[in-house]
């Protein structure tokens, strides 16, 4: 069964002006979302980069090339170079210090066939996981 | 400045966009007239407060000026 798989890099940033959120930033689809911590952030992400890749691909659209502007890049760079490596377990216990995190997730996504259409699946669905268990913390 | 999702749902019906509320997950969809969709945070609904940040995005995704959704909010 067809499969695309996209290695996406996110950004958790704390919320400038909703007390308490972290926005977290999919750079390579430019969706943006928002959750209660650190990890709340990262699974929103993945939800929210999940349902544009299925919703992209069944109507015949590249994900990809809602891409974020070269800016949005380049400052993801500049904190890739100041932050310090940590594991994903240590995001919970050390979130009051942490400003920023960068990480990469992948993202599979399924071709699946409808119902009366066995030969010309048109449906996707959406399955996620951390690639890398480390993250870049300023 | 912050702004709770039913006041970004209201102002940006104005310029075509439309909401559907998906029966799970914790993103509702917002679809731009030429049926781009862009997921918006919905945790606590409709109540939902939503960063600044993301309205930027939203706008930019759905070719919406950002200038003018706010002014409406």
């Amino acid at each position: 069964m067809p499969a695309k798989t996209y290695n996406l890099w996110v950004t958790v940033e704390r919320a400038t002006d909703v007390r308490g959120q972290w926005v977290a930033h999919v750079l390579d689809f430019d969706a943006v979302t928002q959750g209660n911590t650190i990890e709340h952030a990262l699974r929103m992400a993945g939800e929210a980069a999940a349902m544009i890749a299925v919703e992209d691909l069944g109507t015949h659209r590249d994900p990809t090339d809602r891409r974020a502007p070269e800016e949005d890049w380049e400052r993801m760079f500049a904190i890739l170079r100041t932050a310090e490596l940590i594991s994903v377990a240590e995001i919970a216990t050390r979130e009051a210090e942490l400003a920023c995190v960068v990480c990469t997730f992948e993202l599979e996504v399924h071709q699946v066939p409808q119902p009366g259409e066995p030969k010309v699946p048109v449906a996707w669905s959406g399955a996620r996981r951390l690639s890398d268990p480390s993250m870049h913390c300023a | 400045m912050p702004a709770r999702l039913r006041q970004i749902v209201t102002a940006a019906a104005v310029y075509g966009v439309r909401c559907e509320e998906p029966s799970s997950g914790s993103h509702y969809k917002l679809y731009a007239a030429d049926g781009k969709m862009y997921p918006v945070p919905a945790g606590n609904g409709y109540k939902t407060e939503i960063d600044d940040k993301y309205i930027k995005k939203m706008c930019r995704a759905l070719g919406l000026v950002y200038e003018d959704l706010k002014k409406n909010l």
